[in-house]
């Protein structure tokens, strides 16, 4: 581990892209081969290289050594070889693997996040199983019919073709002193699983509703979002029993009430597939679950290049060291509460959650930034397969990206949804209140928008509440108010072309005829807040922008009219300015 | 490098037609006082350094000029259109300045152009006054026809210039400063055909 990491968490210090191992490799390469880095044409003819050169006596740094004359180096057989060396012969014979490390683990190792002895050797061999055992599904899709669904499970067959469940607590076994390379479990069996209707990752969050609790559900092979219905505390210790009874096993996943603690337990539950071993009743449980959480009974299949590799990027969320990753974000953020909100309300301090609002969404912004990051320098190779084996066209990076960072941001934002949101729209409570007055008391013509504009818009306005008021995600409701720009483009009925002196008037027209109950202010301050910095300039920032301008327009239209004769509305300008806090 | 370019001026002064003939290399004679544009993007090689310009066109009326703010904070230069056959719309170019370098800085580049020079018989604005204006608030002046498609590759590659070469100016002031944190990583991949290849280079089956 660096002796200072640096500070991922709390982004402290400035993020530093990992340098991808092959850089290190082809240094060490040179230097141990005393070669020429000019006269290398590739990595590969470097390693082929290296090979004929030290034939099989060789070790290299990185090697993995699991012997030495015979005696293995697990538990206290390191000091056993010590001894061995001291007092052995003039050949030592070593027994070595050399891996090929994912590149993910250098990047945790260089933060880190991983312990340096072991850690990389359990990342990769973790990314490995959860691709095995999503290949499950791939295979019996492919297959289809009823008899399709049923797979063959052998826990003792070698790891290559058969998943197991070695995932977390037993990942360290792959590298024993006894130089098996896959761990074998104690009591192997041969048994069939029908996976038939079967989501084997669900993403949950439990929220509270007074004493009983909603579950919000993602599942990542349709990306669909939807809640559970209500459940009392005590059904989810009845959901336990009932998972016992399947699986004695499960009677060690910890259940205490609260919402916090709920959601611990489901989430493990949720999951189980990928963190567990593969059990007879591993289906059984996990069908149990979705009927707990209400899965719907008909989930639209999602094909898509950009869908396998949420599902690869979600596996990756998946493993131990990304979850303590986000559960200590989560649990450090402070987020104020519900009875603070209501407190700084009656005292009249908007200013405070307004702060709170842009400071703690900043937070929460870098830090999926940060993790997006590490990812992408970890697994963009993985992606580019998984991408183009998807059909996916050119320019893959952006939309890598971006799938990256929205996965990131469900399961980051996803457990502070409802928390970010109270806070936000009581920040802005007043702007909104104000708003809703100012639809109220005037009509349409008196705003004087240009006569081309105040056509119908049924479709945008549509788009509107589908693809900007309605989703979950603020990355998705920036992307919306883009869709929003395209459908307008579609919807207009004038033959001349459309630009920024009809777009503005359309946005405003459409706020105009958009419920006068909705929170337009605070949905504004929100998708500014969680507008991504590389996405500011770009198309996303400018429809944010328009929209933004919409908000101000209809906001400052009285000073507008009094400012009427003033010199190119400059007080006009300030006064909107002061109330967007450009002059702080 | 990504670079905010607004494109500033009255209405009708042909800033959407200059946007539009730029980008696409289009232009619609019969208009009404816009084309479709409103957002586009262009890379744009300056010397060794490829640029991708994001160009923002704004409303140009009157009522939402109080606006403008929202839509040039962050930018990286301006483009700021006038018609030659309208003083007006030069008088509008000083305000515009001016509101530029109060809001977004005095470091911001300003590119000026003189639109619809194919109408140059029916000029309105002294050339003497515009380029000495030019002059004094540091902006190059450009005379322009999306018409004919003239001046305008030389103005955004002029801005563009400019504006990669601040950009770089302040990268390097930055990496001067720049401490690489935690070191090398060490050594992690060597050899084998083993599981872990799958691993690393397949990624995931879905």
């Amino acid at each position: 581990m660096p002796a200072t990491p640096p500070d991922i968490l709390t982004g402290s210090s400035e993020y530093v892209p990992p340098v991808i191992p092959l850089d290190d490799l082809t240094q060490v390469i040179n230097s141990t081969t005393n070669r020429d880095s000019s006269s290398s044409d590739s990595d590969d003819s470097d390693l082929q290289h290296l090979r004929e050169s030290l034939g099989e006596n060789g070790v290299i740094v990185g090697d993995v050594i699991f012997s030495v004359c015979g005696v293995g180096l697990g538990g206290g057989g390191l000091e056993e070889a010590v001894k061995v060396i001291s007092s052995s012969p003039e050949i030592i014979e070593l027994s070595v693997s050399r891996i090929l490390h994912h590149p993910l683990s250098a990047c945790l190792s260089k933060y880190g996040l991983i312990r340096e002895s072991d850690g990389l050797d359990i990342v990769t061999k973790q990314i490995y199983i959860y691709n095995e055992r999503a290949s499950i599904f791939e295979s019996v899709s492919e297959e289809g019919g009823e008899e399709g669904f049923n797979v063959i499970i052998n826990t003792d067959a070698p790891l290559k073709n058969n998943p197991k469940s070695t995932i977390d607590d037993h990942a360290m076994r792959y590298y024993d002193s006894t130089s098996s390379y896959a761990h074998r479990t104690p009591n192997p069996q041969t048994f069939s699983l029908n996976v038939k209707g079967l989501r084997p990752y669900i993403l949950t969050t439990v929220n509270s509703i007074k004493q009983d609790y909603v579950i919000s559900c993602y599942d990542p092979s349709s990306r669909v979002f939807w809640n559970s219905g209500v459940r009392k505390e005590s059904e989810f210790f009845g959901l336990k029993e009932e998972l016992v009874e399947l699986r004695g096993s499960v009677k060690q996943i910890g259940v205490k009430g609260g919402k916090v603690e709920l959601g611990k337990f489901i989430r493990k539950v949720a999951t189980l597939f990928y963190t567990s071993n593969l059990h007879p009743s591993s289906c059984a449980c996990q069908l149990k679950l979705q009927s707990f959480i209400s899965l719907p009974t008909s989930l639209p299949k999602s094909d898509t290049a950009i869908t396998s590799i949420g599902l690869f990027i979600f596996r990756i969320l998946l493993m131990p060291v990304f979850q303590q990753l986000v559960g200590s974000f989560l649990e450090g953020l402070n987020l104020i509460g519900a009875e603070e909100i209501i407190r700084r309300v009656k005292n009249n301090d908007r200013e405070f959650l307004k702060s709170q609002a842009k400071e703690k969404g900043g937070e929460i912004k870098g830090f999926c930034e940060k993790v997006k990051r590490l990812i992408y320098q970890g697994c963009s190779e993985d992606c580019k397969v998984i991408y183009e084996r998807g059909g996916g066209g050119g320019g893959w990076e952006q939309e890598v990206d971006d799938e990256i960072y929205r996965c990131v941001e469900i399961s980051v934002y996803g457990g502070l949804r409802s928390g970010v949101s109270r806070v936000v729209v009581n920040g802005w409570r007043y702007e909104d209140v104000e708003f809703s007055k100012r639809l109220k008391s005037e009509e349409l013509k008196d705003f004087k928008l240009p006569e081309h504009v105040q056509q119908e818009w049924p479709n945008s306005l549509q788009e509107f509440k589908t693809s900007v008021e309605t989703p979950i995600l603020p990355s998705t409701k920036i992307i919306g108010v883009v869709q929003v720009a395209k459908t307008i483009e579609k919807e207009y009925k004038g033959t001349d072309h459309l630009a920024a002196d009809d777009y503005l008037p359309i946005f405003i027209h459409l706020l105009l005829q958009s419920s006068q109950e909705s929170r337009v202010c605070s949905l504004v301050e929100l998708l500014k807040i969680f507008l991504r910095d590389e996405k500011k300039l770009g198309e996303c920032g400018y429809w944010v922008s328009t929209v933004e301008a919409a908000v101000e327009f209809i906001r400052g239209r009285e000073e507008e009219e009094e400012n009427e004769e003033e010199e190119f509305g400059k007080d006009n300008l300030e006064g909107l300015l002061a109330k967007s806090g450009f002059l702080g | 490098m990504r670079l905010k370019v607004v494109l500033l001026g009255e209405g009708r002064v042909g800033k959407t037609s200059i946007l539009f003939r730029y980008i696409r290399n289009e232009f619609q004679e019969k208009q009404q006082s816009t084309l479709q544009a409103s957002y586009m993007d262009k890379k744009i090689k300056v010397g060794t350094t490829t640029a991708q310009l994001s160009v923002w066109d704004t409303a140009g009326q009157e009522r939402f000029h109080a606006l403008g703010p929202i839509y040039y904070r962050d930018a990286d230069g301006a483009l700021l259109v006038y018609d030659i056959t309208d003083s007006e719309s030069f008088t509008k170019v000083r305000k515009w300045v001016k509101e530029l370098r109060k809001i977004v800085g005095g470091d911001i580049n300003i590119v000026i152009a003189g639109n619809k020079i194919d109408l140059e018989r029916n000029r309105q604005v002294e050339e003497k006054e515009v380029l000495e204006y030019a002059k004094s608030v540091g902006a190059t002046h450009f005379y322009t026809s999306a018409k004919q498609n003239l001046g305008l590759e030389e103005c955004f590659t002029d801005l563009a210039t400019k504006m990669v070469q601040q950009n770089l100016t302040k990268l390097q002031g930055l990496a001067g400063g720049f401490q690489p944190k935690g070191g090398k990583s060490k050594l992690v991949v060597v050899d084998d055909t083993g599981e872990g290849k799958k691993s690393s280079g397949g990624g995931g089956c879905c």
